[in-house]
């Protein structure tokens, strides 16, 4: 876009944003048209009605988890700056490669991952315990299973991943039990590249 | 293909001379029967069969003349027309004069054909100097045949008749300059491409479009009769032998329905058994499953090595046609389109590729293309009427034996030799099912926030679909499985498999756990109760027996041997019969889901007592190494649960009355820690051994306030009656 750096004028911090997160202003365009969209109150920032009038996201089975993700914890309100940082988690890795700034880039499988972690570790432990993993269970799996499908799904799960016996799955050995899968591909959101 | 089937099988069994000619092998046998009776009738035969057939070309003068009432006295001549032709003098002296030679000679029933008047280049030869203004000397002949017995036929087109009918056996004499022959050859070629289509833009385009009404249309009928297939055996519940003759049925069906509508057939037929495979594999039993994969794997080598057996045998019999550049050119053609194919391709797909193809694997893809059996029915199958069909099947076959042995035999250390990554075929784990899982939610939920979709919400879409409307009509009771669930249970029933190949003589001879199950369904309690319990004892009795005749030495108060083996043979038994008392657990095969539990009765705590280091020696790594455990990326060592199911404790409460579980734990214990275990002696309220009270307290602090519902706990003296059950008396300090 020819004349992008006009049309950003009205979003604040937009440059920063562009930086820290390496979308290009064309994005930053498109993201806060959405943002504006959710936005039913105008206020600038949305909360968690303004998520959940999406029905798609609502029937999601996490859907809750992922609304979740976007508030920092103990607030209940999204600015524009967070909801782009979180989008940001889903570009392609190697987009980003040029603007690698000092801390981890946003798109880096470390940052995927960790968003990926903390979308089963609510209680922010740094681990997921196996009632968390049950409950993950439970959401996506739901009506098909019985209940001692669940445990031992969970138990056999937990069983190949803790290495350190401690019956809880901490971030490395989430990140060690998908090595072999190619975080970026999963992770990742066409649109935004 | 079965046409040549046939005529393999025909020919071994006999060589009937009358059959046709096509087949290689019976191509051979014709040839050394034809010598043989040829060699035995030789003399007998009748002139006619040897005789020659002849054509005559002539421009009578004198000499041809000759020639004629040479050709005619000839014993075993046959002439079977001659043709005039402008040379010597005129085409019509020339027809005159052959009827005149004709009829002094009395065969005037040889026809006569009339040809060019002219010849092609324009050269005139007089001569009239040598043979006469009519050719023959001049000589008067008032009673010369009519012009009528001519033939109304043309020369060159009755040449070319003649010749057609009687294939490889005529000879041309041509004694006169060889217009006519020239012309016939004109003919033949203008003929030919007078009558080749005229290829028109309409042709290109449906040319093209045919290939793709052809590959597409193999692929609509393969899932058309998979789905119908699938269909089928939604109702087969009650037939269940048949099922493998369905799945059969309907693939071959497949196939010959692609046929009669000259659409690929392969394709149809390979599309058929993918949609299949994913419909039937839940609809028919397990037992038709391993039917129908053994049975097709089975067709597919014997075929394979049919053909091959033919291909050898074509080799030796054939005459080949040797022609260097042709199949030298073909053979380096052949690996330039393959090359040329996988890099095209390779670079079409990569950037889809989770893990895209290097060069070293595009090299693999490459040479390791070899060429077999698909080809050489094809060339082999080619019409007799192409004329270099015997060429192309020396070159196939070439081609066939250079890649399969060369490079079949030289890809493997090559291979390894260059180092290309290998497929890791273990790569699946619950975890990996479920964080993918989790991602894919993850991503289809903020691509909805982002209001934008890519190919997640079409693989969504038809997954909806495919749950909502196919399989509820194709499968007998359509229950939505999610895959997790479905890995799961693939991965359990692996590892009941590997135990039962590996420790197959132990859990094999079980006592049958279903025994046990059925007592469970058995309403009355009471008669339940005693019932199952004399079972258990009867287990326990039986696997101690075996225990005794083993460890002989326990009784004697000597030092422990180290028999891990027997161990781990009484742990496995218990494990599977607590296994087996647990409500529910039969809908999983959860024979390896207690591995863990082998050296450890489920539900302990024994590392608090036992460091686990210890614990490692005593039994657990032989049992993890012996059976191989298959999650086999994190060490194998043991796995004391903190908590575990409550429903794992009940059993285990139960056990506790006949104490045999923990007793060689206890063992196992003692074993290697002598000192402690004598410290563990106290606080025994019920006469048992302590460290059994310790290994199961945890057990007996779970909150279980409701007695277990199978068995009421027996009293204690119940087990020290039994002598078999009784914990042996092992006193370390003595």
């Amino acid at each position: 876009m020819g004349s992008s750096k006009s049309t950003l004028q009205h979003i604040p911090n937009a440059q920063e944003l562009i930086q820290e997160t390496g979308f290009s202003p064309a994005h930053i365009q498109r993201l806060y048209e959405r943002f504006d969209l959710l936005d039913r109150d105008q206020m600038g920032r949305l909360r968690v009605p303004d998520f959940e009038a999406i029905q798609e996201l609502a029937e999601n089975p996490i859907g809750d988890r992922i609304i979740g993700a976007f508030f920092a914890s103990g607030k209940d309100t999204v600015d524009f700056p967070s909801f782009v940082r979180v989008l940001a988690h889903f570009q392609p890795t190697d987009a980003n490669r040029s603007r690698d700034s000092a801390p981890e880039p946003y798109t880096s499988p470390n940052r995927k991952l960790r968003f990926a972690f903390q979308l089963y570790d609510q209680d922010r432990d740094g681990k997921i315990s196996r009632a968390e993993l049950l409950q993950v269970l439970q959401e996506m799996l739901g009506l098909q299973v019985s209940d001692e499908q669940l445990q031992s799904i969970a138990e056999r799960a937990i069983q190949e991943a803790d290495l350190d016996q401690d019956d809880a799955i901490s971030f490395e050995e989430f990140k060690q039990s998908l090595e072999k899968v190619d975080i970026d591909q999963k992770m990742r959101i066409g649109f935004l590249s | 293909m079965a046409g040549l089937l046939q005529r393999v099988a025909a020919t071994s069994v006999t060589f009937k001379l009358s059959v046709q000619r096509s087949s290689p092998v019976y191509h051979c046998w014709f040839k050394f029967a034809k010598r043989y009776i040829y060699s035995c009738k030789h003399s007998q035969r009748a002139s006619a069969n040897m005789s020659k057939k002849l054509l005559l070309d002539v421009d009578c003068g004198v000499d041809d003349a000759q020639a004629i009432m040479l050709a005619l006295a000839a014993p075993r001549v046959d002439i079977l027309g001659i043709t005039c032709v402008h040379g010597n003098t005129s085409v019509e002296n020339v027809c005159k004069n052959t009827l005149r030679v004709l009829k002094v000679c009395n065969k005037l029933e040889i026809p006569v054909f009339k040809g060019a008047s002219k010849s092609i280049l324009g050269h005139e030869v007089k001569g009239e100097n040598f043979h006469g203004l009519d050719g023959l000397g001049d000589a008067p002949d008032p009673n010369a045949p009519s012009v009528d017995l001519i033939q109304k036929e043309g020369a060159v087109s009755a040449m070319i008749r003649i010749v057609n009918e009687n294939p490889g056996e005529v000879s041309l004499v041509a004694t006169a300059p060889l217009t006519n022959l020239a012309l016939a050859v004109l003919y033949n070629m203008f003929s030919f491409v007078a009558e080749m289509p005229a290829v028109e833009p309409v042709d290109v385009f449906l040319g093209v479009a045919r290939f793709f009404v052809v590959g597409l249309g193999g692929m609509g009928f393969g899932i058309l009769f998979g789905f119908v297939s699938a269909f089928t055996t939604r109702f087969t519940s009650k037939v269940k032998e048949i099922e493998p003759l369905f799945i059969f049925m309907y693939s071959y069906l497949a196939y010959l329905v692609a046929e009669l509508f000259a659409i690929s057939s392969i394709m149809a037929i390979v599309t058929c058994a993918l949609t299949m495979k994913y419909y039937v594999e839940e609809n028919v039993s397990q037992r038709s499953c391993t039917t129908i994969r053994h049975v097709v794997k089975m067709l597919g080598s014997i075929s394979e090595t049919l053909i091959f057996f033919f291909l050898g045998v074509v080799t030796i019999t054939t005459e080949h046609e040797w022609n260097w550049g042709f199949i030298l050119f073909t053979l380096f053609f052949a690996f330039v389109w393959r090359g040329l194919g996988v890099l095209v391709l390779t670079q079409i797909i990569n950037p889809f590729r989770t893990i895209p193809f290097n060069m070293k694997d595009q090299f693999g893809l490459a040479y390791g293309g070899l060429r077999g059996a698909v080809s050489f029915a094809l060339a082999f199958t080619l019409p007799d009427n192409i004329g270099r069909k015997q060429l192309f099947v020396t070159a196939t076959i070439v081609v066939i034996l250079f890649t399969v042995f060369l490079q079949g035999i030289s890809i493997r250390p090559l291979i390894e030799f260059i180092n290309v990554r290998r497929t890791n075929r273990n790569l699946e784990t619950i975890n990996v099912e479920v964080h993918c899982r989790l991602m894919e939610h993850t991503i289809a939920g903020i691509e909805d926030l982002c209001g934008q979709w890519s190919h997640f919400y079409w693989k969504d879409k038809f997954l909806k679909f495919n749950t909502r409307i196919l399989r509820r009509i194709l499968i007998r009771d359509s229950r939505a499985e999610s895959s997790i669930v479905a890995l799961y249970k693939k991965l359990e029933l692996q590892n009941a498999m590997e135990i039962l190949d590996t420790v197959a003589s132990d859990i094999s001879a079980a006592p049958s756990i279903v025994s046990l199950y059925e007592e469970k369904k058995n309403p009355k309690p009471k008669t339940f109760m005693a019932a199952d319990l004399r079972n258990m004892h009867d287990i326990l009795s039986k696997n101690m027996y075996r225990i005794r005749q083993r460890t002989a030495a326990f009784t004697s108060k000597h030092a422990l041997p180290n028999e891990q083996h027997s161990k781990e043979i009484l742990i496995r038994r218990h494990a599977s019969i607590r296994r087996s008392l647990r409500p529910g657990s039969f809908q999983n095969s959860t024979v390896s889901k207690s591995q863990k539990y082998f050296s450890l009765p489920a539900g302990q705590n024994l590392d608090s007592r036992f460091p686990p280091r210890r614990l490692n020696q005593t039994g657990d790594e032989e049992t993890m190494s012996e059976v191989g455990y298959p999650a086999a990326t994190r060490p194998p060592r043991s796995r004391p649960p903190a908590r575990s199911s409550s429903r794992a404790m009940m059993p285990l409460r139960r056990l506790h009355t006949l104490t045999e579980a923990a007793s060689v734990d206890v063992l196992n214990e003692i074993s290697e820690n002598p000192s402690s275990a004598a410290a563990r002696r106290p606080s025994d309220d019920n006469g048992l051994s302590d460290n059994l009270r310790n290994v199961h307290q945890e057990a007996e602090e779970e909150p279980a306030p409701s007695p277990p519902p199978l068995w009421a706990p027996e009293p204690r003296p119940n087990v020290t009656r039994n002598p078999l059950l009784r914990r042996p008396q092992w006193n370390p300090k003595t």
